[in-house]
């Protein structure tokens, strides 16, 4: 039962990171139909940023974290402008290719950079310290974290349901041209679902980082979130939330039960698994737009 | 108000769709844009707010004014803050959003401050109907209902003109003549210019001050309220009037054809 509930909670803990990082997949399917491949490349050079900030340049934690956060907004702002904003109007499969590329050009560059496969750690600003509760021990940086990310992600769940630029972009997702004949300017809007996207990928690569330690292995935790994603529906956002939650207790409870009757690790299988099966009762996830028919 | 002065519309650079369209909508009048299916109407009004940027179509010859201002140069966007909307054809409404939030977003064109709460009241005064849907989700509501939304959604923006492209389209005669009905309102007491495309002419020709007739991407005829309901090409083939029972000679068909015209 102790096993149990420690897998449910180191799920919980995981699940709300993968959230987090497929939200940002989510925002820029909402808001261009893009479906970002690169999200994994940039969640690792967010982390790698942000441990050149606050080591290589030497700079304080907190301005560290205040440095790539800024860079990462940079970062998200030019990929829209001269990558994406030239394929306006052409086969969104276009545009998906490029994030591909997008994907294997962060990786060369993190490479050039930063060299390949060494782990990576920043100066601690989490505690690290074991929590006990209820029989299951957590470290204190874990529950941390599992707030932080539903903190943001309650966060973006009412600035899309209640302000002005996410009623801007939800409309956008809906009807390109007739968002434009209402006066919203979608370049506006593009660039704001990449900036909030590549912004949510530093947030989860220096979450990811401050946990395992920053390396190029970073970028596969994108291939977690694939699932996730289409788990919740593409594009909902409390889809990705309790989506991205579910899948990190099943990798858990799988972990616990299924690992020694398989006798490998069966981690990385069971979220696609799950995901087929869901795929097959509910074709738009669980929580996504039923396309609105009226015959 | 609005000047359109000989524009070619080319898609793809080589499909000619608006052979030299020339019109013009004097401020706070109802002009009628008539004509069949592919005639270029529709063409014509996504020229006028560029959208037919978005389909790889541009305008090759000619200038599109709006109150003195050149419309070519400027974006979609812009175009409807500065005070012309457009309606598109088919509704497209924003299927997941809400009734009310939909036409919050329309209230992104707005030039001058006014109170929201103040906006939906007006909206929900010409359409009552919408007033009870404020929560539904606007892709559910029917045709008519859709319809009512696509125009109060325009007009939360306060245009100065609008464009209303087919607000008949797949509605009963007795809801055309309701949104009919309401047009009209809505321009005597907001003032606000009316570009309608229709093809429904007799309905159109009702509330119009002028209307203009196409064909083949080209004006074929023009004329004031009165002189088009009267003549006699447009009774027979937008209006449905002829004599029956008399035999026809089609040598007397479309006289217009024959006749020399310098638009």
């Amino acid at each position: 039962m102790a096993e149990l509930l420690q897998a449910l909670a180191s799920g919980l803990m995981v699940g709300s990171l993968y959230s987090l990082v497929g939200l940002g997949i989510v925002v820029i399917y909402k808001s261009t139909h893009v479906f970002n491949f690169a999200q994994g490349g940039l969640l690792m050079v967010g982390a790698y940023l942000a441990w050149c900030f606050m080591e290589q340049v030497g700079l304080p934690i907190w301005l560290g974290l205040i440095s790539g956060l800024a860079s990462a907004v940079m970062i998200g702002f030019l990929i829209e402008r001269f990558g994406m904003r030239k394929l306006v109007g052409q086969p969104i499969l276009s545009l998906v290719i490029v994030t591909l590329a997008l994907q294997a050009f962060i990786d060369g560059i993190v490479t050039l950079f930063w060299g390949d496969n060494n782990y990576l750690v920043y100066p601690k600003f989490l505690p690290p310290n074991p929590v006990e509760f209820l029989n299951i021990i957590l470290s204190l940086q874990h529950i941390i974290i599992f707030f932080i990310t539903m903190f943001i992600i309650g966060l973006f769940i009412i600035f899309f349901k209640y302000s002005k630029w996410g009623l801007d972009m939800r409309a956008v997702a809906e009807d390109h041209q007739a968002g434009m004949c209402m006066g919203i300017s979608t370049k506006m809007v593009f660039i704001l679902a990449w900036v909030i996207s590549t912004l949510l990928a530093y947030i989860g690569g220096v979450l990811l980082g401050s946990i395992n330690g920053v390396s190029t292995t970073l970028h596969q935790i994108a291939a977690n979130c694939f699932p996730v994603v289409l788990l919740g529906g593409l594009e909902s956002i409390p889809g990705v939330l309790i989506a991205g939650l579910i899948v990190g207790i099943l990798e858990y409870i799988s972990g616990l039960y299924l690992d020694p009757i398989v006798g490998a690790s069966t981690r990385e299988i069971v979220p696609y698994i799950i995901l087929v099966l869901v795929l097959i009762i509910k074709p738009y996830g669980l929580f996504g737009l039923v396309r609105i028919e009226r015959i | 108000m609005l000047r359109l002065n000989n524009v070619e519309v080319m898609f793809n650079k080589v499909i000619l769709v608006l052979r030299g369209v020339s019109l013009h909508v004097p401020a706070h009048s109802i002009a009628a844009l008539l004509g069949a299916n592919g005639a270029g109407k529709t063409t014509a009004l996504n020229a006028i707010t560029g959208l037919i940027k978005t389909e790889l179509g541009e305008v090759t010859e000619g200038t599109i004014e709006f109150e003195g201002k050149n419309l070519l140069r400027m974006s979609t966007e812009e175009i409807a803050q500065s005070g012309l909307v457009q309606v598109m054809e088919g509704r497209r409404l924003f299927a997941h959003l809400t009734v009310e939030e939909n036409l919050r977003v329309g209230a992104r064109a707005k030039r001058e401050k006014s109170s929201m709460k103040e906006d939906l009241e007006m909206i929900y005064g010409y359409f009552p109907r919408l007033r009870d849907l404020s929560n539904a989700t606007a892709g559910y509501c029917s045709g008519g209902e859709q319809q009512m939304i696509s125009i109060g959604r325009a007009l939360m923006g306060h245009p100065k003109m609008m464009l209303l492209d087919e607000p008949s389209m797949g509605l009963s005669p007795l809801l055309v003549k309701e949104i009919f009905r309401i047009i009209k309102a809505i321009h005597e007491e907001k003032g606000a210019a009316i570009l309608l495309v229709e093809q429904n002419a007799p309905q159109a020709l009702d509330i119009a001050d002028y209307g203009y007739v196409m064909e083949n991407g080209r004006i074929v005829l023009d004329g004031t309220q009165k002189d088009l309901k009267e003549n006699e090409d447009v009774k027979e083939f937008y209006m449905g009037l002829s004599e029956v029972g008399k035999k026809k000679s089609y040598r007397e068909v479309k006289h217009y054809r024959r006749r020399k015209r310098w638009l």
